[in-house]
């Protein structure tokens, strides 16, 4: 699961109030360069919750030393992505889409639910008790 | 100068809310004397304004919620006053306290205003004289009537569920009336907050009582304050009618939610009279407030609302009255804008549309063009009804015609048919989708499969399977006496309560005494009417007589002589009566379906069938079991028809599939049959033990609802109005019939369907129409057959499915060789544009295990979203609307959605056909590809087992599953609901967020798009 998915998944276990952003628990973690496109990564920011995003970032960056990967800015102002330079739209490539979490847990910031992942996908399901 | 009407009953009050007082303002003295009988001449004189100000001031009102009093002049008396407040809960409370108090102005004046004579007062011995009293009416400026939108005016019209008019769908489709009962029995889950000036606790039960049916007196009488204790009959009438009042003010607010116009929803609730009352009190043990109309502004408006509430519970919030409140205690309760509120659940709530009553158009009876008929398509009846095969003797058959009334049939019908009828599977039957016919079941299930019914023996009672049987209420059911039942049964045809009627329908069944009505040893032995009226006996030796009798021609059409049927066996075994009925079965015979040839399950039904023959009669053939025997008996319409011994146990009974049927020489043209199967199940037969009857599973509660009664609305958001709780959990037919399928059969549905990508041609136009860089979400997107179309026009998605197993297929087949550029070449132009940094994209797609009930996606995150071939898999309306509800809410306000799901009406060339909406369809899977999901699933497989006795295993563990040993193939079988024409359409209308763009039809699916609105 890339952190792009991450962005936009939330829980929905009864009784949270945003559900956002997931915490991660991150055990196994993969990284798998590909190429940038620069207009695709400036369409995406509009759309991303830049906050959740850096707080990520921040969760993985610990397991995560090995690839020596760049550090972003804590705060990009994604509504003016035109003076965004190239450099870190390669850094934001980075960590969106070639950064995946392999095995590991979501966890529900308000009730602390862990959604297990596994080969990359996340199990979103809730049981019966939590709808 | 502004004009003002009277407001009435149903109307809401305007926010802008004035009152009128009317009524002799200026004080005339006596005109006899001029003299006070104690000899003073002297006499209070006020101004109006004085008038006034002592009116408000002995009601504690607050002068600053006033916004104007005018008092109008006729010469020089003031008569009239007008009081305008912009609170209209002023006004009601003003209206309020008004009634309770001495209504004539100088008794106003008087400074004991609990006093209850009226009239003129002398200020030395406060002697009191006639007078005009005051009347109180609300007013609105009369200026907003537009012809459209006007009220109806006068008196309320009178209402009626629209149920027995020939152009009946016409007029539901057009009407803006609703109907809406079991408002009346209350689930009373009051919060109140504590006053200084009452108990709380004390004001509960008396409320509670007073709601479940009691009278005002006798809730409030042995309550201990001064007021209470003197309450009189008129005080508590008053009483309960500011109840009323104030339990339809919290009715309309809750149903204004539905009301598009800012005009607000016409209520008429029945004013009950005393008798009434009491009438209804005991017959229904249930509060007063049983069942009410409501208007809304528009047909559209009326739609949401009956699809809105329908089986909801409903809580509504009302302000009690003062006049009640001041019940309970002795003191002056000031007039403040926040008396007590108190809630009040309401049971589930049955709607349906109701129109103004035209008594000429309701008389009308339906009429049969023959010239019409004759064009409907079809067999014609090969074999006649006719007296040739007259004299027809079969033990223990036997025929009541009328018993059942014009009347009772069409209310009978309006629920049993009526928009939200339990038909099967909607009620769980494990194979209650494939057969042909509608039915629905109540009581037990009576299971096709495995022609058996469906004992309750440890099932849960969240898992009951199927409705329970409609009763009367036990102090009829205890009472022997057939007059209180037919009374009763009269009462609700009145009041068109359908399934009353039913339970009171089967009641009179149980209660039917055939040997009165019939001699079993052949003699004419008919009592008419020693049951009730509308039985008439037919009994088989007087075929002759009654053929040329006027019951010949019952109903218009003639009634063939094969229908007097005789008891020749003297030994027959035919009891007199079937008290143990516990069981129902209705049966909808469109004109060309029949029933095969069959034997009712001796192991689980007792002797006696009992069959009700409602709207068409048909023609129904019975054959000796071996035999060559063969015999015809016409069921008029309103039949009751028995089977018991002989005719029960030895004789087979079917009906032709045919549109019309001969009776006599006659061609009858069939209409829909409604027919209600009266069984009793029994007891599974173990161990050579007696079977007995099985327990009535029965309910007073109407209409019989089978779920686990939903969570109180109030629970669940706004957005999700509409859908109940038990709706977000995954009903097994979903799990056994929808997600173990797809989990079992995800490889070789990747392999030999997901690989070959054919894609549904609605969503190929819609990826391709995406503006670049859009985030898509593909809810329900399997083995994610669209996940290339989507990377390669520039946009990014993320799947969810249920299956995990196929999730796992989408996110293993490139790995495993199948490049993208192999793909290409494969696929043709259509993913040219593909460039190679979006095939690594299509390498890890992105996808989660979720349900599309719960999408785990933030709101209004996705520019797009799509959702094919999904929304058939969903087993109920709820979840349907539910998973619309969740697209809305997780793409952005603009954004458009695609959703595609398979069509009832195929076309001619298709593989698929389908008899119903719901339906299992079965799946194929080859063994080969099981085995991987089997592994991946358990470890039982020692790696050995050969592929046959794989697929054994396979078919053995997953429950619903079937084993071909010849093609050694395992047979799934998937539910699917499959939508009719407007049925997506429909239920997009529901959900307020969004828009229907557009609509289509290609190759079997039905495609919407939407576009998602603030």
């Amino acid at each position: 699961m890339r952190l792009l998915t991450h962005n936009f998944l939330k829980s929905n276990v009864k009784g949270t109030e945003n559900g956002y952003p997931l915490n991660i628990e991150a055990t196994t973690l993969k990284y798998e360069e590909s190429p940038v496109n620069k207009p695709f990564i400036l369409n995406l920011l509009p759309k991303l919750n830049y906050a959740a995003f850096y707080s990520a970032v921040q969760q993985l960056s610990p397991h995560c030393t090995e690839y020596s990967l760049p550090e972003i800015p804590s705060d990009i102002d994604t509504s003016n992505v035109d003076v965004i330079d190239e450099e870190t739209i390669g850094k934001l490539h980075t960590w969106l889409l070639d950064v995946y979490l392999v095995e590991g847990f979501l966890v529900c910031p308000d009730t602390g639910r862990k959604f297990p992942v596994k080969d990359c996908i996340p199990n979103m399901i809730l049981h019966e008790d939590e709808i | 100068m502004t004009t003002y009407r009277t407001l009435f009953p149903h109307e809401p009050l305007p926010s802008n809310s004035a009152l009128h007082l009317q009524g002799a303002f200026t004080p005339k003295r006596p005109t006899d004397a001029r003299k006070c009988r104690c000899g003073s001449p002297t006499y209070i004189e006020q101004t109006v304004t004085e008038y006034l100000e002592s009116i408000m001031g002995s009601f504690g009102m607050d002068a600053s919620s006033i916004d104007s009093v005018n008092a109008i002049h006729n010469g020089e008396d003031v008569s009239k006053v007008r009081i305008s407040s912009s609170s209209s809960f002023v006004t009601r409370q003003l209206v309020d306290r008004l009634k309770r108090r001495d209504l004539s102005p100088l008794g106003l004046m008087c400074a004991n205003i609990n006093t209850t004579s009226k009239g003129y007062c002398c200020r030395l011995c406060g002697a009191k004289y006639g007078g005009r009293p005051l009347q109180i009416t609300h007013v609105s400026p009369a200026a907003d009537e537009d012809e459209d939108r006007r009220w109806a005016r006068a008196a309320p019209p009178k209402f009626q569920r629209i149920i027995n008019a020939d152009d009946i769908d016409e007029r539901r489709r057009e009407t803006r009336f609703v109907y809406i009962e079991n408002v009346g029995d209350w689930n009373v889950d009051m919060e109140l907050e504590a006053s200084s000036f009452y108990d709380a606790s004390d004001i509960k039960k008396c409320l509670h009582s007073i709601l479940l049916g009691d009278s005002m007196q006798n809730s409030i009488s042995h309550r201990s304050t001064h007021k209470a204790a003197n309450i009189n009959t008129t005080t508590a009438s008053d009483v309960q009618d500011d109840l009323r009042q104030a339990i339809q003010d919290g009715i309309r607010q809750y149903i204004s939610r539905y009301d598009s116009s800012s005009l607000g929803v016409e209520l008429y609730m029945k004013s009950d009279t005393s008798q009434e009352k009491t009438k209804m009190a005991v017959s229904n043990h249930c509060g007063v407030y049983k069942h009410f109309h409501v208007g809304m502004r528009s047909h559209e408006d009326a739609v949401k609302l009956v699809a809105g509430l329908q089986g909801k519970h409903v809580k509504i919030e009302c302000s009690l009255p003062i006049s009640f409140l001041s019940l309970f205690t002795d003191s002056d309760i000031p007039l403040c804008d926040n008396t007590p509120k108190v809630s009040i659940t309401m049971s589930k709530l049955f709607l349906d549309y109701a129109d103004v009553l035209l008594p000429k158009r309701i008389r009308e009876k339906p009429t049969i063009d023959p010239n019409q008929q004759h064009q409907i398509p079809g067999l014609p009846s090969r074999s006649e009804c006719t007296s040739t095969t007259s004299h027809i003797n079969i033990s223990g058959l036997h025929l009541l015609p009328n018993f059942v009334s014009e009347a009772e049939e069409q209310v009978m019908l309006a629920v049993l048919t009526g928009p939200d009828a339990p038909w099967a599977p909607a009620q769980y039957t494990p194979s209650g989708g494939q057969i042909k016919r509608r039915v629905q079941h109540y009581g037990y299930v009576f299971d096709y499969e495995s022609a058996d019914v469906l004992r309750r023996d440890g099932l849960s009672k969240n898992d009951s399977r199927c409705p329970p049987l409609p009763a009367v209420d036990m102090g009829i059911k205890q009472n022997g006496n057939g007059e209180r039942l037919e009374e009763w049964i009269a009462q609700n045809v009145v009041e068109r309560r359908g399934w009353e009627v039913v339970a009171g329908v089967i009641e009179r069944t149980r209660r039917i005494d055939f040997t009165t009505h019939f001699k079993l040893d052949g003699t004419n032995n008919e009592k008419p009417g020693s049951l009730n009226d509308r039985v008439e006996s037919l009994s088989l030796n007087n075929a002759a007589e009654i053929n040329n009798d006027t019951t010949s021609s019952v109903n218009g059409s003639q009634v063939c002589d094969t229908s007097i049927t005789k008891p020749v066996n003297e030994s027959t075994s035919t009891q007199g009566t079937y008290p143990n009925i516990n069981q129902l079965t209705i049966n909808e015979y469109t004109p060309g379906q029949g029933i095969g040839s069959h034997v009712d399950t001796e192991t689980a039904f007792d002797d006696g069938l009992l069959i009700i023959t409602l709207s068409g009669g048909i023609v129904m053939e019975f054959r000796k079991v071996n035999q060559d025997v063969k015999k015809l008996v016409y069921l008029p319409p309103r039949s009751l028809i028995l089977l018991s011994g002989e005719a029960r146990y030895t004789f087979e009974h079917m009906i032709v599939s045919r549109t019309t049927d001969t009776v006599n020489g006659e061609v009858i043209p069939r209409k829909i049959r409604v027919s209600l199967t009266l069984r009793t199940a029994l007891t599974a037969s173990t161990g050579g033990a007696q079977a007995t009857p099985l327990k009535r599973y029965e309910t007073t509660t109407f209409p019989p609802f089978w779920s686990q009664p939903a969570d109180s609305e109030a629970t669940l958001g706004e957005k999700a109005s509409t859908i109940d709780r038990s709706d977000l959990i995954t009903p097994s037919t979903e799990r056994k019939h929808v997600h173990a399928v797809y989990d079992a059969i995800a490889t070789q549905w990747h392999h030999t369907r997901g690989k070959r990508g054919v894609l549904w041609p609605g969503a190929t136009q819609f990826i391709e129409n995406l503006p670049m860089g859009s985030i898509v979400a593909d809810v329900g997107c399997g083995d994610g057959k669209y996940f290339s179309a989507i990377l390669g026009a520039d946009s990014y998605v993320i799947g969810t499915d249920i299956s995990e197993a196929l999730l796992r297929t989408a996110s293993s087949a490139e790995k495993n060789g199948e490049t993208m550029s192999q793909k290409k070449s494969v696929e043709g132009p259509q993913y040219q544009k593909l460039s190679e940094d979006k095939s690594l994209l299509s390498l890890n797609p992105a996808v989660a295990v979720a349900d599309c009930i719960h999408i785990p996606f933030r709101s209004g995150s996705f520019d797009a979203a799509i959702c094919i071939a999904v929304m058939h898999h969903l087993s109920t309306k709820g979840r349907r609307l539910r998973c619309l509800s969740e697209l809305s809410r997780i793409v952005r306000v603009g954004g458009l959605i695609n959703v595609q799901a398979w069509a009832l009406e195929q076309e001619e060339d298709s593989k698929r056909k389908f008899h119903g909406s719901d339906v299992l369809v079965p799946f194929n899977a080859q063994p080969k590809y099981l085995q991987a999901s089997l592994t991946s699933k358990s470890n039982q497989n020692d790696g050995r087992t050969s592929s046959k006795g794989v697929a054994q295993m396979i078919s053995e563990s997953y429950d619903g599953a079937d084993f071909d040993s010849k093609k050694n193939l395992v047979i799934f079988q998937r539910y699917c609901h499959m939508y009719r024409k407007g049925e997506l359409e429909e239920l997009v209308d529901q959900i307020p967020t969004l828009q229907l763009i557009d609509s289509a039809f290609e190759k079997g699916n039905h495609v919407v798009l939407l576009r998602v609105s603030a």
